[in-house]
């Protein structure tokens, strides 16, 4: 096997322990917690104290916490997330299939835009250093970092939606609508969670650039006689964007942390949602469940990075990646 | 990209060591950032960072001078008043409730400074502590520390946040709101402080000190921590302005600080439900608040980068 095959193999075997911990983790963590999932949905008073101890019995809510977490693993290894204890008794995994598509379609469009804006954005800075265009870049990322995403949220429904009357407020029906009359509901969420991405992505690409265009390697391109844009594109484009593999990379880590909010502000039926309601309910097959996938997820995607960081910059070895990562 | 700003210490060091008189030079190894008065120079030539700075201190400003600026009591009910639009006698209106929503803001900037402020005590000083002892022990300290950072940092920081701030969430909101960003946010700066350690310690200075017999305390607390301090401030400039924006996001869904205690966020998420009647400057004033002070950290944090070591500069 190659080297970079027996890294990938020996990165997601590291995976298992830590999704390990990722669990026991969570599982401390919800458990050290005041109060009581049964009382959560048994919200009304007077209800027969016998009723509340059966419903704790039949959840297992009344064993010891290490028989608790064994028997949560147990099932785990098995790959069963377990039943919710609200959402009508489904079953996790079934839940969060559901949900996914909603939460990957808007992050990914969000994703691919703010990409597709930023790069050219941060190329045309770096060659235009100090210009009009580079000032206005400059001062608007700084802007789009400060701007918090669910007060822009909420002055995008006010003028777009309340005001002009353009756009629905919330995405009820977005599941069923058919697609071009869908686009509507992916403008607002979209521009949210664009904008800061954008903001910070262009910083990245801008100075990465400036950095490349600076490199000796450039000026013995255009010694050479090569076109400028030939020099710009295949020598420098292409070194620029290595490091923005690890900016989007830490972008996507983050991904299910801004779709709570903005999952909660625009209704929209994804992965977000549903933890966030399952941690108002105390939920907590529904909370392990989808921190463990969204964990499984960022080591993935970090696994990615190291590899894709090596496969795209020879200069950068395997063992560099692994010191590095301490 | 560490060695090279070492170098650049180095030879700066060397420069230094022989125009100081012979006790400064004895303890010069424990100086070997950049000289202060050069680092305050270029910051202050930094006209954006200098506006940041103005902005954080007015900011801290009021919210130290609150009740003297106030106007009006933050609680006090104006019966008939309710969502009114900003006028000589309420400068920022009214809100649902009929209070006056200047004086909340302005009391609301002593609540959100003082969450943000000292959640960042807290993580600073767990993240520098544990990086400091992971950078300099290694071993099975670092490996315990450096896997508990993975395992944080695999879960979305604003997901666990929300998910201990509401399994948490009890009378004292407060408390718990400052020690719930204080203790989700350490692994990044524990990650970068044990790095500062890990480039600085293999050097002569350090080799020496170890030699006349320095304990690792001294290593760390005397020698170590000042040279990793620039980065430290740099990282805590750059959080203070994260915190506010996680209390804020906290108490917009209603999970940070409670009312009728005023905070920027739970402002935020009182005016939303007024929003729908053209009551904007409940949502814009509040806003704008997080907004201003979030930039302002950010445009000093990076002021204070460019100043500190002007190798990493953008522009």
């Amino acid at each position: 096997m190659s080297s970079l095959g027996a890294y990938i193999l020996r990165r997601l075997l590291l995976t298992i322990p830590l999704l390990f911990g990722l669990s026991l983790f969570m599982f401390v963590l919800i458990h050290l917690a005041p109060g009581d999932p049964v009382r959560a949905f048994v919200s009304q008073p007077g209800v027969d104290p016998s009723f509340i101890a059966q419903a704790r019995h039949n959840l297992g809510l009344d064993q010891p916490l290490p028989v608790q977490y064994a028997r949560y693993v147990g099932h785990l290894l098995r790959g069963d997330f377990g039943t919710a204890y609200t959402f009508n008794s489904t079953p996790v995994l079934t839940l969060i299939k559901a949900r996914v598509g909603a939460t990957i379609l808007l992050q990914g469009v969000s994703l691919a835009l703010a990409l597709l804006i930023a790069i050219p954005l941060g190329i045309l800075s770096a060659t235009r250093q100090y210009s009009f265009l580079d000032n206005t870049t400059t001062i608007g990322s700084f802007i789009g970092l400060a701007i918090p995403n669910f007060w822009l949220a909420l002055l995008l429904q006010l003028y777009l939606s309340v005001k002009l009357g353009w756009l629905p407020t919330i995405s009820t029906g977005e599941a069923t609508a058919p697609l071009p009359g869908r686009i509507r509901y992916f403008v607002m969420p979209v521009i949210v969670l664009a904008f800061p991405s954008v903001a910070y992505f262009v910083r990245f690409m801008r100075s990465a650039m400036l950095e490349v265009l600076r490199q000796d390697y450039m000026t013995s391109a255009r010694a050479k006689g090569l076109s400028p844009r030939v020099v710009l594109y295949r020598h420098g484009l292409r070194n620029a964007l290595v490091p923005m593999i690890t900016v989007t990379g830490l972008q996507l880590a983050q991904i299910l942390g801004g779709a709570v909010i903005i999952e909660q502000i625009f209704a929209w039926p994804g992965l977000g949602q549903l933890v966030y309601q399952a941690i108002t309910q105390r939920d907590y097959p529904v909370i392990l469940g989808v921190t463990e996938i969204s964990g499984a997820f960022v080591i993935v995607v970090s696994i990615l990075i190291d590899v894709l960081y090596v496969v795209v910059d020879p200069r950068i070895s395997l063992a560099q990646q692994a010191t590095a990562r301490g | 990209m560490d060695s090279k700003r070492t170098m650049v210490q180095k030879t700066s060091d060397r420069v230094r060591q022989q125009a100081l008189p012979p006790i400064e030079a004895e303890r010069s190894h424990a100086l070997l950032r950049p000289r202060r008065g050069l680092v305050l120079r270029r910051f202050f030539d930094n006209r954006l960072a200098v506006a940041g700075l103005v902005v954080v201190v007015l900011f801290y400003a009021v919210a130290v001078a609150a009740p003297l600026i106030s106007r009006d009591n933050p609680d006090a009910l104006n019966p008939g008043q309710r969502s009114q639009p900003p006028s000589v006698a309420h400068w920022l209106g009214t809100d649902r409730n009929t209070r006056d929503e200047y004086a909340r803001l302005i009391l609301g900037s002593r609540i959100s400074l003082s969450v943000g402020t000292t959640a960042v005590l807290i993580l600073m000083t767990c993240g520098t502590a544990l990086g400091a002892l992971a950078g300099y022990f290694g071993g099975w300290v670092d490996t315990l520390i450096m896997r508990s950072t993975d395992i944080l940092l695999a879960i979305p920081q604003i997901l666990l946040l929300i998910a201990a701030a509401a399994l948490f969430s009890q009378d004292n909101s407060l408390a718990v709101t400052i020690i719930v960003i204080g203790l989700t946010s350490w692994p990044g700066t524990a990650r970068l402080v044990r790095g500062q350690f890990l480039s600085l310690k293999d050097q002569e200075f350090i080799t020496a000190a170890r030699t006349i017999g320095a304990t690792p305390a001294q290593i760390i607390w005397r020698h170590l921590f000042p040279n990793a301090l620039a980065v430290i401030i740099v990282q805590a400039t750059v959080w203070l302005a994260y915190a506010i924006l996680l209390e804020a996001s906290l108490s917009y869904l209603g999970l940070g600080v409670q009312i009728p205690t005023p905070s920027w966020g739970n402002m935020l998420q009182q005016g939303q439900s007024e929003l729908v009647n053209g009551a904007w400057w409940l949502t814009v004033f509040p806003g704008l608040a997080i907004f201003f002070i979030t930039l302002a950290f950010n445009l000093m944090g990076d002021g204070l980068r460019d100043a500190l070591d002007p190798r990493l500069r953008h522009s």
